[in-house]
């Protein structure tokens, strides 16, 4: 028996055959220690900056809290049901699945798109994914400022571009009217939030090997075909998780909005983050704000989890 | 002996032509997609009353460095630069560190509820950041870590973290046991499995997840705008609206500002995409 292992032994350095017996070593061995060492710097950062802070704002949304007095008078949950019958919350929220679910569509067919043009290999292809991926990293609120000096009704670049080639007779305030804001603010922030879905696609197509088009061009497939069959099928998943990642972002989203039009005009882009903020920070009612949240938060995951049943995005991955 | 067949041409000049022209097609795309990048460079380098004026030839004809040097020499603009670096390293290290052991435990024990449990990492999601950084700020407070780097590293982490997890978790499912099962039968324990094989076949998740981190915690703007009062402790995110005085803006400084933002980004996704486009290959 001996013969295996020594040959194994032969190829392997010299420093792995110690048997080391340090502290680090043992508590490796054992899967109980190993899961928990592993497992005990996320759970500790997540309990610390995810799950105390949420517990404590659903527990705040059930007193009445100023901002600026310490005192907490308890209401109880009624207060929930009385935000959920308010005109307020009902049009914010309206707001909120026109901006949540409108970008996203946008981002996945934008997303997509770009990553299928920028994966073919071809000379100056590496500069063209950097320049492709660049929005990802440039901040929200740099973009929504440099979004804001672009739009400007006399000033802007895009109004003046847009006047001389004659698409608008007059200059149009993008982010001043009611019925342009949302969109404009939802197209901006497309421009950076797409590259998230480019970048997961983009990563997934690079590992389908060139072979498998090759072989199918071979058999006669059109572009269409080789779409279809190649492709689609082995960056659905991606692109399901993309999806719901996005949703989660997207339906939270502040910093855009809130750089770009203050929820404006009038309140015609006050989504229920900004709706949370005008109530926290300038009505000073913490509890409410809060209450908002909580209620967003039992959309979003009831939302996430209806989305697990029906899409399974992970079915693909190894789990056991 | 070239024998021309009507008015067909090669399939090597076929080749050609639809390779060209594909290629004008994604630097077409790509220099609208650039176009917002082109007009902050063309910004930062013009004076204020000619972007202001609305009129293309006077901002063309108005170059300067003067928005620039304004920007550096007379502002707290590599205080706030210096901020930004500091805090996006610290949430790198926290998020990697966290999401990488998280990951090989994840992958490499296994228990019941797995699959539960890695989907409920992501209702760290569900709430919005803003209405965290509210009690972020009350807890913070108790601790001592208001107006603090280390404060604000730790609230920023909470953004890249379950992405992270998520991540890594896919990422060693794609690194084979085998390997280190090798290390075990020639008598090596695991945890030199772990550090000498199964962490460097990770590199690749590792450097995405630490992109990752880098980009939430550079453009983080609620946590800062909330934890962070003092203007020398600052990043540049919140940093930068302070070139917005009372309604009045020096457009020209903030796109100066801009272009100094989007350097080290550029920089960033031309030399790591490799190992970029590797690390998310798994996810999904």
């Amino acid at each position: 028996m001996s013969t295996v292992s020594d040959g194994v032994r032969a190829v392997v350095p010299t420093r792995w055959q110690r048997k080391t017996n340090g502290v680090l070593a043992s508590v490796f061995e054992r899967d109980k220690t190993l899961l928990a060492l592993c497992l005990t710097p996320a759970l500790a950062l997540f309990i610390l900056i995810a799950l105390l802070p949420m517990v404590w704002a659903f527990n705040l949304s059930l007193y009445e809290v100023s901002t600026l007095s310490p005192i907490w008078e308890w209401t109880g949950p009624g207060r929930l049901v009385d935000i959920v019958t308010s005109s307020g919350f009902q049009i914010a929220f309206g707001r909120s699945l026109v901006f949540g679910f409108g970008s996203v569509a946008f981002q996945l067919i934008a997303g997509v798109g770009l990553a299928l043009l920028v994966n073919k290999e071809f000379k100056g292809a590496v500069l063209a994914r950097a320049l492709a991926l660049l929005p990802y990293l440039v901040p929200a609120v740099v973009i929504g400022m440099v979004g804001q000096f672009m739009l400007n009704a006399q000033y802007g670049i895009i109004n003046l571009l847009l006047l001389r080639v004659g698409v608008l007779d007059n200059p149009v305030a993008f982010l001043g009217l009611p019925e342009t804001a949302m969109v404009t603010v939802m197209i901006v922030g497309s421009w950076k939030f797409a590259v998230f879905v480019t970048l997961l696609t983009l990563a997934r197509l690079q590992s389908i090997p060139e072979h498998f088009y090759e072989g199918a061009t071979m058999c006669g497939a059109n572009a269409y075909q080789k779409f279809r069959d190649i492709t689609l099928p082995r960056i659905k998943n991606v692109i399901l998780i993309a999806a719901l990642l996005r949703t989660l972002w997207m339906f939270n989203k502040f910093d855009i909005i809130y750089i770009m039009t203050r929820g404006g005009p009038g309140e015609s882009t006050t989504t229920i983050p900004l709706l949370a903020y005008e109530i926290a920070f300038n009505q000073y009612n913490l509890g409410e704000a809060a209450g908002i949240a909580a209620l967003m938060f039992v959309f979003l995951a009831a939302w996430s989890v209806l989305y697990f049943r029906v899409a399974e995005p992970e079915q693909e991955v190894r789990v056991a | 002996m070239t024998q021309v067949v009507g008015n067909y041409i090669s399939y090597g000049q076929a080749a050609r032509i639809k390779s060209v022209s594909y290629q004008i097609v994604v630097w077409a795309t790509l220099l609208v997609l650039m176009f917002p990048i082109i007009w902050v460079i063309v910004g930062a380098f013009s004076g204020l009353d000619a972007l202001l004026s609305g009129s293309l030839s006077a901002i063309f004809a108005s170059v300067t460095i003067e928005p620039v040097r304004q920007v550096f020499f007379a502002s707290n603009f590599f205080v706030y630069y210096r901020n930004s670096i500091v805090v996006a390293a610290g949430v790198v290290i926290f998020t990697v560190t966290a999401s990488t052991l998280a990951g090989y435990g994840l992958t490499r024990v296994q228990f019941r509820g797995k699959k539960w449990f890695a989907r409920l990492i992501l209702f760290g999601y569900m709430f919005p950041p803003l209405l965290l950084s509210i009690p972020m700020y009350q807890i913070w407070r108790q601790l001592g870590l208001l107006n603090s780097h280390l404060g604000l590293i730790l609230a920023e982490s909470s953004v890249p973290l379950p992405f992270g997890i998520w991540t890594m978790w896919l990422f060693f499912q794609t690194v084979p046991l085998d390997y280190e099962e090798s290390v075990w039968m020639a008598g090596g324990s695991r945890w030199h499995s772990f550090k000498d094989i199964a962490l460097p076949q990770a590199a690749p998740g590792m450097i995405a997840v630490g992109i990752f981190a880098f980009q939430s915690s550079w453009n983080n703007y609620t946590y800062p705008k909330v934890l962070i009062a003092e203007d020398s402790l600052r990043p540049l995110t919140t940093g930068i609206t302070q070139y917005a005085v009372q309604n009045y803006v020096f457009w020209n400084q903030v796109m100066a500002v801009v272009f100094t933002i989007i350097i080290p980004a550029f920089l960033l996704v031309y030399f790591l995409q490799k190992y970029l486009l590797e690390g998310y290959k798994a996810t999904a």
